[in-house]
């Protein structure tokens, strides 16, 4: 798989993996499937990683009260494996949604991991079927596309050039509008390209 | 605004009556007399077709009289505080650290609010009172009337001064007469009353000389066969006292010897220990202090305290005598009070205020957890020192600040040293009174449809379903998997019981209406239980792995958390060119245990060391991960640490949900050792000597063997 890949999802459930980015991929958004069996190596980086929806237990049978065990697996990922080089929204797509802005609070404090600059909830369980399966993928991609549209918005046109092919083209035009207008009326002039 | 008053700061009926016996504790009385004459009519039922009578309360000719022998109150008294509304003195006397004369008391009225009780409970009221050396005063105050003037000023509240009648001789005291009464005391609410009288001197450290009665006339059966405390707290199974003082933990455990179990008693005595605390809640979760230290009883001061715990389970209560009489009593009186210079600070401990959430807890572990109906717990603090411990003003506990959080996680930390004790005589209960086991008989569908309904009727199904969906069909495929994949070796027997005691509990604290969100949680953490199991019964492949790239892995995704909590990791393999031993394991299982090792080990070093200046920690806080040929088995990789050591026989150490982690869920060494073992491996705890690792390492030792290996 290329390097460029902007959309990734990291799963330790080989169904729940497929079934994400395979509705992913039959909507236009060309997402790279990273099956975690335990072994750092066999992960590649994913320098341009723009959007990465990530399993909270990858640290398989692990049992312990302590969040930050998982947390230290998904940290250790990001710096030693994965290793994105820009601003990038993780999209935690568990069991466990609670866990979101702890997650992202410990990230906050490490020095050496490229911290995501959001970390957003996507409940497996709103959905998975029972076997594992998407339930409803239009209903999961118009919850994808509001998450990444929103964090877009607030992140503005970098964001936005990392995030195009993870957002349903139609949304595009009018997410670009809606970033458009927001500045206009923040600056109170229209928008120049440095902008 | 009297009424008013009364009605919004102070919760309902018995509250108020507790709030006038508070009054009398300030007055430095001894007794306190509470008499409720409650007048009945016969009335003739024909609303089921078969006429019956009906005993029926009337209110209006009811009367409840509260009688101190208190110091009483002068004329100034009575007009200057009394009468008006908000006066503070109390508070300012307890803030000045002014005590009674008499019983040195620290008055525990805050601001002025507990007469307003009276207008609580009836519309009438008589206050009659005598100070020493004074005449005898009665007010009268009538509420019909008052409310028909617009004015405060302009109401009708006469004192009257009389020769003494019913204070006589040298006795002084108040006496208050509520007549008119607002609302009917049924037959539950008296007992209640009752209860919540007896128990409010606490029977542990009662304040000299100060005692409540109750009087019902005409109606002493409705008390009459509520047991006797002091039997009550005899017959429990286990108690438990401590003393918290800064950080010096001590305590007394104790597993009395029960008539019909045959079971040896046992004692366990523990000085200057360190108190586990769990974590907080919410992002303060991965706070990094794990034990009390100094600045944890800011506000609150030394603490002392008395657990006595019962046990309810069906096998056990089969065998003993007499149980129901002690399950009424704690149904309605279970739970763990606060006492502030030994008189009660409510609700805690009251039905229905569950302030340490140990209903809740039970649902993630249910054997373990000590829940309100097996617990009379009292927790003493001292009035002066407890500072940081404010009232709120309608009574009904402390404000939730800083010192209420740390009161409730330092109790919890209490509570868990009695049960990582208790889980020990507990197992020697459980192989008394053993069935035979069939984790495939286990059936969860009739608890999970109970808890489905109870959810549905509660308008909280779409916030659970999810997670009672994801636990049923895990339980269901793993009992499957295991009848099936010839699997039945692999005893889950106890996981299985756990989780379907789990939804049953779960259910109870949804028919009790508990808070949603924290409900949410305990059943997401069910839902986890089953989650790593389930992992196990995957039919991942084994394959020939290096033991070298299985601790690299580890090392790996725990590195962020050695440096989080400032441990100093010494792996010679990493620096190492040699590929350690080869062995055929199915890696992410293998690495679980691993991983489960480590998560033990980095808790274990933080409760021996304390968070303080990082350099210091450092130096101290030693994990070791090493190859070891040591073993006739096969070869190792040896997990030790500079930690606190275990304290359990192996056996116990690998049973499943046994833990003295506050937080601990007790399965993970249970997971490594299955996980192990299905590698065809094996987890060991060698002694000292039986293994060779740096001296500095020696506190616990854990080695993963793995057999038919070969040697690098």
């Amino acid at each position: 798989m290329p390097d460029y890949q902007t959309v990734i999802a990291i799963d330790d459930e080989p169904v729940h993996l497929t079934g994400l980015a395979n509705s992913l991929n039959r909507h236009g958004v060309p997402c790279q499937k990273i099956y975690f069996s335990g072994e750092p190596e066999e992960i590649e980086p994913c320098p341009y990683a723009r959007l990465i929806f990530a399993d909270l237990h990858l640290g398989r049978g692990v049992l312990g009260s302590d969040p930050t065990t998982d947390f230290s697996v998904l940290g250790a990922l990001l710096e030693d494996s994965i290793r994105p080089t820009g601003p990038y929204l993780m999209l935690l797509w568990t069991m466990y949604p609670d866990q979101a802005s702890a997650l992202q609070t410990f990230l906050g404090r490490l020095n050496d991991v490229p911290k995501p600059t959001a970390v957003l909830p996507l409940a497996k369980a709103d959905y998975l079927d029972s076997d594992g399966n998407v339930k409803d993928e239009a209903e999961l991609m118009k919850t994808v596309n509001e998450l990444a549209k929103g964090w877009v918005s607030s992140q503005g046109g970098l964001a936005l050039a990392g995030m195009w092919g993870a957002i349903d083209n139609n949304d595009v035009d009018t997410l670009v509008n809606e970033i458009y207008e927001s500045r206009r009326k923040n600056t109170g002039r229209n928008v120049e390209f440095e902008d | 605004m009297l009424q008013l008053l009364g009605d919004e700061l102070i919760g309902n009926s018995r509250l108020a009556v507790f709030e006038l016996v508070k009054n009398a504790y300030d007055a430095d009385a001894n007794k306190v007399v509470i008499r409720l004459e409650l007048a009945s009519k016969n009335e003739l039922d024909l609303s089921n077709g078969n006429p019956t009578v009906r005993d029926v309360c009337m209110k209006h000719k009811s009367q409840i009289t509260v009688t101190d022998d208190g110091e009483g109150m002068t004329l100034d008294v009575l007009r200057s505080v009394w009468l008006v509304p908000g006066d503070d003195h109390r508070r300012q006397d307890r803030l000045a650290s002014r005590r009674t004369a008499r019983h040195q008391r620290l008055p525990l009225g805050e601001k002025g609010l507990g007469r307003f009780a009276a207008h609580k409970l009836g519309n009438r009221i008589t206050l009659i009172t005598r100070a020493q050396d004074a005449k005898e005063f009665v007010v009268d105050i009538d509420w019909n009337k008052l409310v028909s003037r617009p004015y405060l000023d302009e109401a009708p509240v006469t004192i009257r001064q009389r020769q003494p009648e019913e204070f006589t001789g040298e006795k002084t005291g108040t006496r208050i007469e509520i007549r008119e009464l607002r609302e009917e005391w049924l037959r539950g609410e008296v007992r209640r009353l009752h209860n919540q009288v007896t128990s409010l001197c606490s029977p542990f450290e009662e304040p000299a000389g100060f005692k409540v009665v109750l009087q019902v006339p005409g109606r002493e059966d409705w008390i009459r066969d509520l047991p006797n405390v002091s039997e009550i707290l005899r017959r429990a199974f286990w108690k438990f006292t401590f003393r918290l003082d800064k950080e010096r933990f001590d305590w007394n455990y104790e597993f009395r010897q029960v008539p019909t179990l045959d079971l040896e008693s046992r004692t366990v005595e523990k000085s200057g220990e360190q108190l586990r605390l769990p974590a907080k809640s919410g992002d303060d979760r991965m706070e990094k202090k794990v034990v009390a230290d100094q600045k944890t009883f800011d506000g609150i001061g030394p603490i002392t305290g008395v657990f006595y715990v019962y046990d309810r389970d069906k096998e056990v209560r089969r065998r003993l005598p007499n149980i129901q009489a002690i399950a009424s009593f704690l149904d309605e009186a279970g739970g763990v009070r606060v006492y502030r210079d030994g008189i009660r600070v409510y609700n805690y401990g009251e039905r229905g205020d569950d302030w340490l959430g140990l209903d809740l807890r039970r649902v993630k572990r249910p054997a373990r957890r000590i829940s309100n109906n097996i617990i009379l717990g009292a927790i003493h603090l001292s009035l002066t020192e407890s500072i940081g411990l404010i009232e709120k003003t309608n009574r009904e506990g402390f404000v939730e600040n800083n010192a209420f959080i740390e009161l409730r996680r330092i109790a919890l930390g209490v509570l868990n040293a009695l049960e990582s004790e208790r889980q020990l005589d507990k197992e020697r209960i459980r192989q008394l009174t053993l069935k035979p086991n069939d984790s495939s008989a286990v059936r969860i569908e009739k608890p999970i449809r109970a808890l489905r309904l109870a959810l549905q009727r509660q308008g909280m199904h779409e916030k659970f379903e999810s997670y009672i969906t994801r636990i049923e069909e895990n339980y269901l495929s793993m009992q499957e998997t295991l009848l099936s994949a010839g699997m039945s070796g692999l005893n889950l027997a106890v996981v299985f019981h756990e989780v379907e005691r789990g939804v049953r509990a779960l259910h109870q604290v949804i028919l009790e209406g508990a808070d949603i969100e924290r409900a949410a949680n305990q059943a997401q953490e069910l839902m986890r239980v089953l989650d790593g199991f389930a992992v196990l019964l995957r039919r991942d492949s084994r394959k020939q792995h290096s033991s070298k790239k299985l601790v690299e892995a580890a090392y790996k995704f725990n590195k962020l958390r050695f440096h989080h909590h400032g441990i100093h990791v010494v792996c010679p393999m990493l620096n190492s060119a040699d590929d350690g031993f080869q062995a055929r394991f199915t890696f992410n299982l293998v690495l679980g245990a691993l991983n489960n090792l480590l998560d033990n080990a980095l808790y274990w070093l933080r409760v021996k060391w304390p968070d303080q200046a990082k350099s210091e920690i450092l130096s101290a806080r030693k994990l070791y991960i090493g190859l070891s040929n040591d073993f006739e088995a096969g070869p190792a990789i040896v997990v030790a640490d500079s930690g606190c050591g275990f304290e359990d026989a192996p056996e116990n150490l690998v049973r499943p949900f046994f833990t003295r982690k506050p937080d601990g869920m007790g399965l993970g060494l249970y997971y490594a050792s299955l996980a192990m073992e299905l590698n065809g491996g094996q987890l060991l705890f060698p002694q000292l000597g039986e293994v060779q690792v740096p001296d500095e390492f020696g506190s616990a030792v854990v080695a993963m063997i793995f057999r038919g290996c070969n040697n690098a």
